[in-house]
């Protein structure tokens, strides 16, 4: 079992962010517009924190291979959120002598602050204990 | 006409279903998340960042209009299968329970997962939202 989960990097501009909304139609004004996000108490635009977490399952799927996502059990807590033009890296650790084995997983801004802390719980493979 | 009632905090019901959503895991779809993410390209898998725009797309569905601002605390996600290109999936949604805490409105929301037509639970979650109102 790795011990490090391969590293999965985006700079996150307002085009991405625009993009993602399109994609997810998640048009939050937090997220889009810019006046509405500087009155609010974030003070500006955050990106989707759901945009991060898809580092994370990049980090697994690129480590573990595609098939191990099918038995990933996943929590995470969003802790900072990720300004505009933001570099940021979803990896993690695996945690020693954890079974069945858990990765404690992260999104890292690019001062090395946590902006996604959690924990991915690799369950047993089904039929199997 | 008159603009439907915003779906703010005092709406959510602990225990409360609000129905289903479904979504289709389509190549057009999967061709706009590779546009962000280019690297998702495993042949036949649902990229799994994916995952929770499902549950957004539901719950943004479901419990709306949204009051603006709202932000996502956490989530977890439960996988038994991840979904496959091609599939169409059905999202079932549940009030689990809300909480004022230090003038913070915060409600979980849990959800299940399942490919339509078999009926196969995919994946189940938990997504916790401070509410803006």
């Amino acid at each position: 079992m790795d011990k490090q989960l391969k590293a999965s990097t985006k700079h996150v501009d307002f085009d991405t962010i625009m993009a993602y909304a399109a994609v997810t139609n998640d048009y939050n004004p937090i997220h889009v517009d810019k006046a509405f996000a500087a009155k609010s108490p974030m003070g500006g635009i955050i990106a989707h924190g759901t945009m991060s977490v898809a580092l994370i399952w990049q980090a697994l799927r690129n480590t573990l291979g595609a098939d191990a996502l099918n038995r990933v059990h996943l929590e995470i807590r969003f802790v900072q959120p990720v300004r505009i033009d933001d570099d940021v890296a979803g990896g993690g650790e695996l945690r020693e002598a954890s079974q069945p084995p858990v990765y404690d997983v992260w999104v890292r801004n690019s001062k090395g602050q946590d902006v996604i802390k959690g924990t991915a719980t690799l369950k047993p493979a089904r039929g199997r204990t | 006409m008159s603009e439907p009632a915003i779906f703010n905090y005092d709406h959510y019901e602990p225990g409360k279903n609000y129905g289903t959503r479904d979504f289709s895991v389509d190549e057009a779809t999967i061709a706009k998340w590779r546009s962000v993410y280019p690297n998702d390209n495993d042949p036949g898998v649902m990229p799994g960042g994916m995952l929770a725009m499902i549950v957004i797309d539901a719950v943004l569905t479901l419990n709306s209009p949204r009051p603006p601002g709202g932000v996502h605390g956490g989530q977890t996600f439960d996988i038994l299968r991840m979904p496959r290109i091609g599939e169409t999936l059905r999202t079932e949604v549940w009030c689990l329970d809300k909480e004022v805490k230090k003038d913070r409105k915060w409600v979980r929301v849990r959800s299940e997962t399942r490919a339509v037509g078999s009926g196969e639970l995919l994946f189940t979650g938990i997504m916790t939202t401070l509410v803006a109102q």
